[in-house]
């Protein structure tokens, strides 16, 4: 659900909020291993007969049943045979064939999209559906069965195929399973359990009334139990009974705690389920998945090759172990590097990253300043010591990120926190300047400690609003930077009330309600800090560690109730928000007049309108910015001065475009500023790394303020982006290790700068000079 | 740079230096249209500052506008007939060409000149080193006609079938006025080093606009690396030009010693490699700067 608004959202919005605390679904609809029950969908007594071997887990007496089948000349029998004992190609061509004979057998299609569900080829199944019910319009097994594909792919229309099976007269196979799928819904959804639980009740009752198999309805019940932290173990024990060998059982527990995020949990489910069930496939992939967000990566990939060679045609499977491929080309960075050859001195792994071998050296030094300091930051604001060690993975690929969080490509977002992992877009995967990288690492980081230190029991809402604030507070590019929409959003009164906020996020209904949540839940925050203290937003945080809800927490911490905070937030929005709400309009307007002057380069009709909108939103620093037009009117105008006061401003708000920072720091260089040209610069790195002229122009200046360890991190960044001029960048080497006084690297440096230009004066010169000082041991 | 460079810069050295000239020629043809007029001219310009300040005056030929035309050029190459045989030449063709299947032809006003005259008049002439610069449309379909041994030919297209207008030939003619294009930093930039540059800033070009690249410049001749075509304004580096005033003796020695150590690093054990590397560069920083090793400068 998050996964289609996020993907809606305009890109310029996204560029630096989306982050995400991992809550996406699992499809709801689970795959039946092969062929499932069917709840009398089927008829012949025959395949009744082995079938329900099958449902009692004695699978090699119902296989040996199935086989003696074929010989029937049946094709509908034979597809249903050959289904059955995983040949799906010949199941298929034998539905097709039974089908051209029989066209006008709503069942048969029904079947045969059946077998599509199986073979993941969901659009397919759907045609069949429909096709079933045009030919028999009261037709509830087709609906049913598209019911569960599309709540899979979170669609309204599920919704409508459901209640016409539950409302209308429907044999009782597929109301019992239209019951099922409803109950599954209810509990995904958690907020009213005792639908769930009264579905469930009357599902039980009709499976015994008519000697339906009840395994399903067992497992849902121990579901339901397991939710309400209550006792699960009979429902368990009678669904065993039942069928010793269902697996899907504790699929089943598994996949109700991993949307919980209780995910060790989940693995330790599946992996019984896998005890129960070794070939059940799903169970593979989900352990697998499972285990790659504990950073498990090669027992991982010992499930997904399994999962493969059982149900080759699951597309998480197969996008996954591509994705594999990939991360066994990525460097892994330990840090603190364990101290060489001195086991008692070594110091446990702090951050590990997992990132592309070509860009390792590159983004390792930033990465690594970032995560430390961000670490430090929130481990005491937080008051919470990581148990683990951090991982970061960068990928540098869009798709493989995709893949990682999602399973399937084409995902929104830019980074995901598993727990104590998290993955993340490198910011070679975007265009350039496309998002803020740092900014994203500092969010992701921030929901390592809010979920971590709940165990996962945070709501969504405040570890979102938790990360956003932190971006905003402590990030690299501080400042309250909130996308022009929101102000629509908020102005227009769909500020949600707190203890319900978690619904923008989980269940939107509205294009933008993920990112106008997500501000909200910052602002949330950010207003929590400056009431109360930063200290109650820690104390709210020990609330939710206790599994106290969010009017729970309110009510503890800030001793207010949620009602009454929901009304005095509204004030504080007012009050702070209120020139923005009521000028939106003027402000569009004159946003819109500074970029289309500057365009034209009108620099004297620039200004004005840009001053205009910055007098009514001052933290204006998004995409559009007005202080960008501002500052190339004053150059163009002669005013150095003004324009480099204007792009501070943006700076210190947190703009980042680099363009613009590139000319600030020139702007404060020639006025002398060199320290604050130098933090520009650097800040640069946090969103356009991979330009090693820039890194060599933070260097010298680095070298000038007599900072030569900064600077050499910085050209040994340069270097790594393999610049044309390889002279430049050994001799520039050269001058840190000299200023560092490490004289056996200069001479390196030195020597491989002239090699290639053995006349490059500059270089000749140091080398004299080193060979006149003695060498450094 | 590569090892194959390296063998390259010692084929270099070991063409005796002497008072040969340096002679040039740049023949600019029809725009067409005003834009292309004007973006020629100042290709020509460029072309024309950094020949000068290699070479006399009337060393340098250039022929533009209603002068540029096939009789012209022809006659210009003929002068040259009686250069001595170790001047070098550079020609450059500033302009248009087009292609048709079978014939390249340079355009300019009247009859053009086809690339199989251009290749006869070539090599006619009785100086080895030659190298032409043809950086317009279709000038690929030159590479196989001027093939020979010891010219060096640069196309800005890699066949005559890229005929659309090209940035090769601007950026080309911007590298022998910048400093980003002297790698080596010894204050002229070679044949080799202009070929570079350009071809990175055409690369640079297509990729920060998302285009299709439609050039793909060539560069073939093995001499391309020691070809010096410019001296860069207020540069004080290795003076390895033919025109030049000759080097010291030492200082070529040293030079030699360095490509020839250069040669047989993959033979040497690294720390053996530095120390002789670092001697002789010790020697040559030396002799440049005018300090004893161990002196501050
Ligand atoms: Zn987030």
């Amino acid at each position: 659900m998050n996964r289609t608004s996020a993907n809606s959202a305009s890109a310029h919005t996204a560029r630096r909020l989306l982050g995400a605390a991992l809550l996406l679904m699992g499809t709801l609809a689970m795959r039946i291993e092969a062929r499932g029950l069917s709840y009398g969908a089927v008829t012949d007594a025959g395949l009744q007969r082995c079938d329900a071997m099958q449902a009692a887990g004695r699978r090699p007496a119902a296989q040996e049943c199935w086989r003696a089948l074929l010989n029937i000349a049946d094709p509908v029998l034979q597809a249903e045979v050959s289904w059955a004992l995983d040949d799906f190609r010949a199941a298929n061509q034998l539905f097709q064939a039974a089908t051209r004979a029989r066209p006008n057998d709503a069942m048969l299609r029904v079947r045969w999209g059946e077998l599509f569900i199986d073979t993941h080829q969901d659009s397919e199944a759907i045609k069949l559906f429909n096709e079933a019910i045009k030919l028999d319009a009261a037709n509830a097994w087709a609906r049913v069965n598209a019911a569960s594909v599309l709540i899979g792919q979170y669609s309204k229309e599920a919704r409508e195929y459901l209640d016409a099976v539950l409302k209308g007269k429907s044999p009782p196979g597929a109301l019992l399973r239209a019951q099922l799928l409803a109950a599954r819904v209810a509990l995904e959804d958690g907020s009213d359990l005792d639908a769930a639980e009264q579905l469930l009740k009357q599902a039980m009752a009709l499976a015994t009334a008519n000697n339906l198999p009840r395994q399903e309805v067992h497992a849902l019940l121990a579901a339901l139990a397991q939710i309400r932290n209550g006792n699960s173990a009979a429902s368990i024990a009678a669904a065993l009974q039942e069928n010793p060998r269902y697996g899907e059982l504790y699929l089943t527990l598994g996949h109700f705690q991993d949307i919980r995020r209780r995910y060790d949990e989940a693995t330790a489910l599946y992996r019984k389920a896998l005890e129960v069930q070794p070939e059940l496939w799903d169970a593979h992939v989900q352990l697998g998945t499972g285990l790659m967000r504990d950073n498990r990566f090669t027992e991982a990939r010992t499930h997904f090759e399994s999962a493969f060679k059982g149900d080759p045609y699951n597309p998480v499977t197969i996008n996954t172990l591509r994705l594999l491929d990939s991360v066994a080309r990525f460097d892994t960075l330990v840090w603190p590097e364990a101290a060489a050859g001195n086991a008692a001195n070594a110091t446990a792994p702090q951050i590990i990253v997992r990132v592309d071998k070509r860009e390792s050296a590159v983004l390792a030094p930033y990465v690594r300043r970032l995560t430390e300091q961000a670490m430090a930051g929130y481990s005491q604001r937080y008051r919470f010591q990581l148990r683990q060690p951090v991982v970061i993975e960068i990928y540098n690929n869009h798709e493989d990120f995709a893949v990682r969080t999602a399973g399937m490509p084409g995902l929104g977002l830019l980074g995901v926190t598993f727990g104590h992992v998290l993955a993340m877009d490198s910011p070679s995967s975007r265009a350039v300047n496309d998002f803020h990288w740092g900014s994203t690492l500092w969010h992701e980081l921030a929901h390592v400690y809010t979920l971590e230190s709940t165990d996962h029991r945070v709501p969504r809402w405040f570890s979102e609003g938790i990360s956003v604030y932190e971006e905003w507070r402590s990030g690299p590019i501080k400042g309250v930077s909130i996308p022009m929409f929101v102000y629509g959003a908020l102005a227009a009164g769909k500020a949600l009330p707190i203890a319900d906020l978690d619904r923008g996020f989980i269940r939107p209904e509205y294009e933008q309600q993920v990112h106008v949540s997500y501000m909200q839940a910052g602002l949330t925050c950010d207003y929590i800090a400056q009431r109360w203290g930063f200290g109650k937003l820690a104390d709210m945080l020990a609330q939710f560690r206790r599994g106290g809800t969010t009017a729970e927490a309110v009510q503890a911490a800030l001793n207010i109730s949620a009602d009454t905070f929901d009304r005095q937030f509204g004030e504080w929005l007012r009050d702070r928000f209120g020139a923005v709400f009521a000028g939106l309009k003027p402000l569009t307007d004159a946003r819109a007049a500074a970029a289309k002057a500057a365009a034209d380069k009108q620099w004297s009709a620039a200004v004005p309108a840009a001053q205009q909108a910055l007098r009514i939103l001052p933290d204006d620093v998004e995409e559009g910015s007005p202080y960008v037009p501002l500052a190339m009117a004053q150059q163009a105008l002669g005013q150095d001065d003004a324009a480099r006061q204007t792009l501070l401003d943006y700076w210190q708000r947190g703009g980042y475009e680099p363009q613009a920072l590139g000319t600030l720091a020139q702007l404060l260089y020639k006025a002398g500023r060199k320290d604050d040209a130098v933090a520009v610069m650097q800040s640069i790195n946090y969103v356009a790394p991979f330009d090693y002229a820039q890194h060599g122009t933070t260097g010298d200046w680095l070298l000038e303020l007599n900072r030569p360890g900064e600077a050499l991190t910085e050209f040994q960044v340069a270097l790594a982006l393999n610049p044309p001029d390889q002279v430049m960048a050994h001799y520039r080497l050269a001058r840190a290790h000299y200023a560092l006084k490490s004289n056996a690297e200069a001479r390196r440096e030195l020597l491989h700068a002239l090699e290639i230009a053995p006349s490059y004066r500059p270089a000749q010169q140091l080398l004299l000079e080193l060979a006149g000082s003695p060498p450094k041991t | 740079m590569s090892r194959a460079a390296w063998c390259l810069l010692l084929l270099g050295l070991a063409a005796p230096a002497s008072s040969a000239a340096l002679q040039v020629l740049i023949a600019q043809g029809l725009g067409g249209e005003k834009t292309y007029d004007e973006q020629f001219a100042t290709q020509t310009a460029a072309l024309r500052t950094a020949a000068n300040a290699l070479t006399a005056p009337a060393n340098v030929q250039v022929l533009s506008g209603a002068q540029a035309t096939r009789e012209n050029i022809e006659a210009a190459l003929r002068r040259l007939a009686t250069a001595p045989a170790d001047d070098r030449l550079v020609l450059y063709l500033v302009g248009h060409g087009s292609f048709d299947g079978d014939e390249y032809k340079f355009n300019i006003p009247g009859p053009d000149l086809t690339g199989r005259t251009l290749a006869a008049l070539l090599n006619a002439l009785p100086m080895r080193d030659q190298l032409v610069v043809a950086g317009g449309s279709s000038s690929g379909a030159l590479q196989d006609l001027l093939k020979s041994d010891t010219r060096i030919v640069i196309t800005g297209t890699r066949s005559g079938t890229e005929s659309n207008i090209t940035r090769f030939a601007d950026e080309f003619a911007v590298a022998l006025g910048e400093a980003d294009a002297d790698i080596d930093k010894n204050g002229s930039v070679s044949a080799q080093e202009a070929f570079d540059f350009a071809q990175r800033r055409v690369k640079d070009f297509y990729q920060r606009d998302v285009r299709l690249a439609t050039e793909h410049a060539v560069l073939r001749g093995q001499r391309a690396p020691r070809f010096t075509l410019a001296r860069l304004p207020g540069a004080a580096g290795e003076a390895v030009m033919a025109d030049e005033p000759l080097q010291s003796p030492e200082r070529s020695r040293i030079l030699a010693a360095l490509d020839a150590l250069r040669l047989r690093k993959d033979q040497l054990p690294p720390t053996e490699y530095d120390a002789q590397l670092e001697t002789l560069l010790l020697q040559l920083a030396t002799l440049d700067l005018g300090a004893a090793p161990g002196a501050r400068p």
